[in-house]
């Protein structure tokens, strides 16, 4: 009797082991859905597709004027810069690919980009920095302040304005942006506007005040390998 | 019914489930944060720091958002079974299949937005 009501009683799709087939199928499908278009267009050169660069901050996105737009080298400095758009881009250029991580969430905001710009040691060269000068303090437009140990000043780190081979977007510190490779996002400051040679080493930044590390060199940190399309 | 997933035993099963993976979502969600992550930190004896607690949060998304799911239809079939509605196309074709396509969404969100 058990046996008839049994073959009677048809399963479908509730069946425990067609659900699991089922959520298997819906879970890939998300997952195709969201890696393979971007997969295949990482791919395509190792970068990171502008629209996709996370954007971090802590206020709205300042306008800029670019004919009013001046970056100033100030402090400790023997000859204070106050320099265009025009002055920075006639600047010897170097070039640097760098994976740019916010230290809040690595595995998710993360990007691949490659930045044209003027190294700030030949800013600070320029500025004829002073020996009392231990820390540079970078200042945005929209208020924010990092800072960066005079010290581990390398000729990687770069005051930004082209962001793969374009003008840097609004949303991503147009028209120039601070670039420390091999650091959390947190120091590279967007919309930069002034750069202060300080001779105090107890100066700490937005984030750094905050309890975030002053010294934010992400650890086991590797650039970006581009392919040849790259 | 005893291997459909709303038989009695899987209910309990996936009832648990999600009330552990709720857990460990409330408690990385605070030790994920730069205000309380402190707090978890200490509780733990170092164990949660905040980059760990951050991405056992956002590891647990997608199982918590399956059992949730599955729990809620689990639920509202059996609140319609209350109410005299013994619909077995509903709950055999009907059911699965929406609650597959809403994890497949929700997936699809959390690995774009979360």
């Amino acid at each position: 009797m058990q046996r008839k009501d049994r073959r009677k009683e048809t399963n479908f799709l509730e069946s425990r082991r067609r659900f699991l087939l089922l959520s298997i199928l819906a879970l890939g499908g998300a997952f195709t859905a969201k890696y393979f278009p971007s997969l295949f267009k990482e791919y395509d050169n190792g970068l990171t597709p502008i629209d996709e660069i996370y954007v971090v901050q802590i206020g709205g996105t300042p306008d800029i004027n670019l004919d009013e737009w001046r970056l100033e080298i100030t402090g400790e400095v023997e000859n204070p810069l106050l320099l265009t758009y025009e002055d920075l881009i006639k600047m010897p250029v170097t070039q640097v690919v760098e994976t740019l991580e916010c230290v809040s969430d690595p595995t998710f905001l993360r990007a691949n980009i490659i930045w044209t710009g003027i190294k700030l040691s030949y800013l600070l060269q320029q500025a004829k920095v002073k020996s009392t000068a231990v820390k540079l303090i970078f200042y945005g437009a929209d208020g924010y302040v990092s800072d960066l140990p005079l010290k581990y000043l390398n000729d990687q780190m770069i005051v930004a304005y082209l962001l793969d081979g374009m003008q840097i977007p609004k949303v991503h510190g147009f028209p120039a942006r601070v670039v420390i490779p091999g650091w959390w996002g947190y120091k590279h400051v967007k919309w930069v506007t002034k750069i202060e040679v300080s001779n105090d080493p107890n100066f700490l930044g937005y984030w750094e005040s905050l309890g975030y590390p002053d010294v934010a060199i992400i650890p086991n940190y590797k650039p970006p390998e581009l392919n040849n399309n790259g | 019914m005893a291997s459909t997933i709303y038989s009695r035993e899987f209910q309990r099963v996936s009832a648990y489930a999600l009330m552990i993976l709720f857990f460990i979502e409330f408690i990385t969600g605070i030790g994920a944060s730069p205000s309380t992550s402190g707090l978890v930190n200490k509780l733990t004896f170092g164990l949660l720091n905040r980059i760990i607690s951050t991405e056992i949060h956002v590891a647990i998304a997608i199982p918590l958002t399956y059992f949730f799911i599955l729990h809620m239809f689990i639920g509202l079939r059996n609140i319609l079974l209350s109410k005299g509605i013994n619909n077995q196309f509903l709950y055999k074709i009907i059911f699965p299949i929406i609650s597959n396509v809403l994890f497949g969404i929700a997936v699809y969100l959390l690995l774009s937005f979360f």
